[in-house]
Formats: structure tokens, C-alpha cells, sequence
């Protein structure tokens, strides 16, 4: 009797040691923990609005809302590098892309991670 | 005669410097950059299409975790009136799929020839390990075939011109004929 307690007390805490680790991976794969900005340069009246990260499928999904508080148009440029678990950068530079926002504008940039081990994300933005 | 040669000479020399001096000098730039050199489709679109499809196959449902298809690719066919190498954008987006992963692609058309004629190398071929030969038969057949369009608008006037491109792609399963996944992205440039 007394050796089942013993059975049943070590297997709760290994129960409770592999829910811990697996809500500590989940929550490493929800959102980007960084999920950094960086403005290359002077962009003036260019505010970021939100930077949301949503892993769908494995795969993390970044939403990035631009805001042109210029009363004239802006021709800019971004791009997204990806970091794994370990903050290590994924893959190749990604290439700049350009964007375009009218006065006032705010407009939202998607990026999709390059694959499966992307844990976190920075987001580049030039003139 | 030694006056003659000394004058040549220092014509040569001022010649070439002026050369020199005219020409424009090289400077590396960034492979990655957006590029307006000229209104033609160049490396920032060519970078922009790859990146855009190739992250919109990654969160489709032809890609599921563990699955990787088997996809064989069919050149971007050119449907505008200037020249652009197409191939280029095949390759940018196989290259961009194999680095993630999560699909695998067969032997193309293109390559078809290469592959039968190795073969036939190394099992017509007396110099090969016979326990290493790669035997025929074994090749796999693609599950899904890519293939796609990119397509253009010009506007054009005394001072201004106006192009819009528009890419296309899908992926067709061999086996049923389905539309499995499809996606366009376009780009408007401008030169005023």
C-alpha cells in the first residue's frame, strides 16, 4: 500500500515537471518575446501603432501596424529577421521591401517566419 | 628619334590618365536593397515575389507539419512584353521552400534530361561499385506540380511611365487535378 503512494507521488510530480516544461515551450511559441523595432535612420513622422505576433500551425505570424503622420507621402523600406528559441538569427538577411503609405495612412505589414523554428522576430524599417 | 619616342610616350601617359579619370568608379552595394536603377523588373521584385509566395505556401494547408509533399516545378511563364528571366524567380522560390524545409521537390522537366542520362552513366558504366549504382525505377514521382504567370500593365506617357506586374502561382495535385493552393502578389513602379 505504502509503496503504491510512493508510485502514485512520483508520478504526479513527473506529471506536474512535463506540464511545466511544456507550458514553458508554449509560451516561448505564443507571441514573440522581443519582438523588437528599429528604425534604420531618421524616418520622422513614422510611428509603429502595434506589433502583434500570432503562431498559427507551428508557424509564427507577425502583424506589424505603420502609422505616416507625414502630411506628405513615404516611400520606405522594411524587412523582418528571425531568431530561433535561442536567439540565434534564422536562414539568410531577408530582402528589403518597399512599402508605400500615403499621408496619414497606417497600414498593416505581415511577415511569415521562414520556418518552424522561429521563436522571435525584429522588425526593420529605412527611408 | 629618342625625342620622338620620349613625346610618344608622354602622350600615351596623359592619354590613359584622362581615361582613368573619366571612367566611374565600382563600389559593392547591398544584394538585398531595393534597387530603382531602372523601371524594369529587377532584384528587389524578384526578392519581394520569392518572400511573398513562398511564406504564403508555408502557412497554407498544402503544408502540414511532418508532411513535406512532393512538388515538382514548372518555370513562371512570361507573360509580359519584356524580357524577364523567369527561371530566376523558380529557382528564388524553390531555393526559399528547400531552405524551410517543409516541402521536397523531384527532378523538373528541365532536368528530367540530366537525371536519365547519370543514371544511364552509371548503370551502362563497368568503373562503378555495383552495390553503390543508384538503380532506375526508384525515382519518385511528384505529388504536386507549381506552376505560375507573371503578368504586365504599361501606361505610358511623353514624361511618365507606369508599370504594374502581377505574379501568379498555384499548385495543382498531379493525382486529382485539384487547385491546392494559389497566390498572387503585384507591384506598381513609377519612373517620373
Amino acid at each position: 500500500m505504502r509503496s503504491w503512494f510512493k508510485q502514485l507521488r512520483y508520478l504526479s510530480a513527473l506529471g506536474l515537471l512535463l506540464f511545466l516544461v511544456s507550458c514553458s515551450f508554449m509560451g516561448k511559441k505564443n507571441g514573440c518575446p522581443n519582438g523588437d523595432v528599429v528604425f534604420v535612420g531618421d524616418l520622422g513622422d513614422i510611428d509603429i501603432v502595434k506589433v502583434s505576433c500570432i503562431p498559427k500551425d507551428g508557424i509564427l505570424r507577425v502583424l506589424v501596424e505603420i502609422k505616416n503622420d507625414d502630411d506628405k507621402e513615404r516611400s520606405l523600406a522594411y524587412r523582418f529577421d528571425w531568431f530561433d528559441e535561442e536567439g540565434v538569427v534564422l536562414g539568410r538577411e531577408e530582402a528589403w521591401k518597399p512599402v508605400y503609405l500615403y499621408p496619414k495612412e497606417v497600414k498593416t505589414i505581415r511577415g511569415t517566419a521562414p520556418n518552424w523554428l522561429a521563436a522571435d522576430t525584429k522588425f526593420l524599417i529605412k527611408e | 628619334m629618342f625625342q620622338r619616342t620620349y613625346v610618344l610616350r608622354v602622350a600615351l601617359l596623359i592619354v590613359f590618365s584622362m581615361v582613368l579619370g573619366c571612367s566611374k568608379s565600382v563600389r559593392y552595394g547591398d544584394p538585398k536593397g531595393i534597387e530603382t536603377v531602372s523601371i524594369e523588373f529587377g532584384s528587389t521584385d524578384l526578392h519581394k515575389v520569392a518572400e511573398e509566395m513562398t511564406r504564403s505556401m508555408l502557412v497554407s494547408q498544402l503544408v502540414v507539419e511532418g508532411n513535406r509533399p512532393l512538388i515538382t516545378v514548372q518555370d513562371v511563364k512570361n507573360l509580359t512584353s519584356e524580357y524577364i528571366d523567369t527561371r530566376a524567380i523558380t529557382d528564388s522560390i524553390r531555393t526559399e521552400l528547400a531552405r524551410s524545409g517543409v516541402v521536397r521537390f523531384v527532378v523538373d522537366e528541365e532536368a528530367m534530361a540530366q537525371q536519365v542520362s547519370e543514371l544511364d552513366r552509371q548503370q551502362d558504366g563497368e568503373y562503378y561499385d555495383q552495390e553503390t549504382i543508384a538503380e532506375k525505377g526508384k525515382m519518385l514521382g511528384a505529388a504536386y506540380r507549381l506552376e505560375g504567370s507573371i503578368r504586365s500593365i504599361v501606361k505610358q506617357s511623353s514624361d511618365v511611365k507606369d508599370v504594374y506586374y502581377k505574379v501568379n502561382l498555384q499548385v495543382w495535385e498531379i493525382r486529382t487535378g485539384i487547385l491546392e493552393w494559389s497566390d498572387e502578389t503585384d507591384i506598381r513602379k513609377i519612373r517620373d
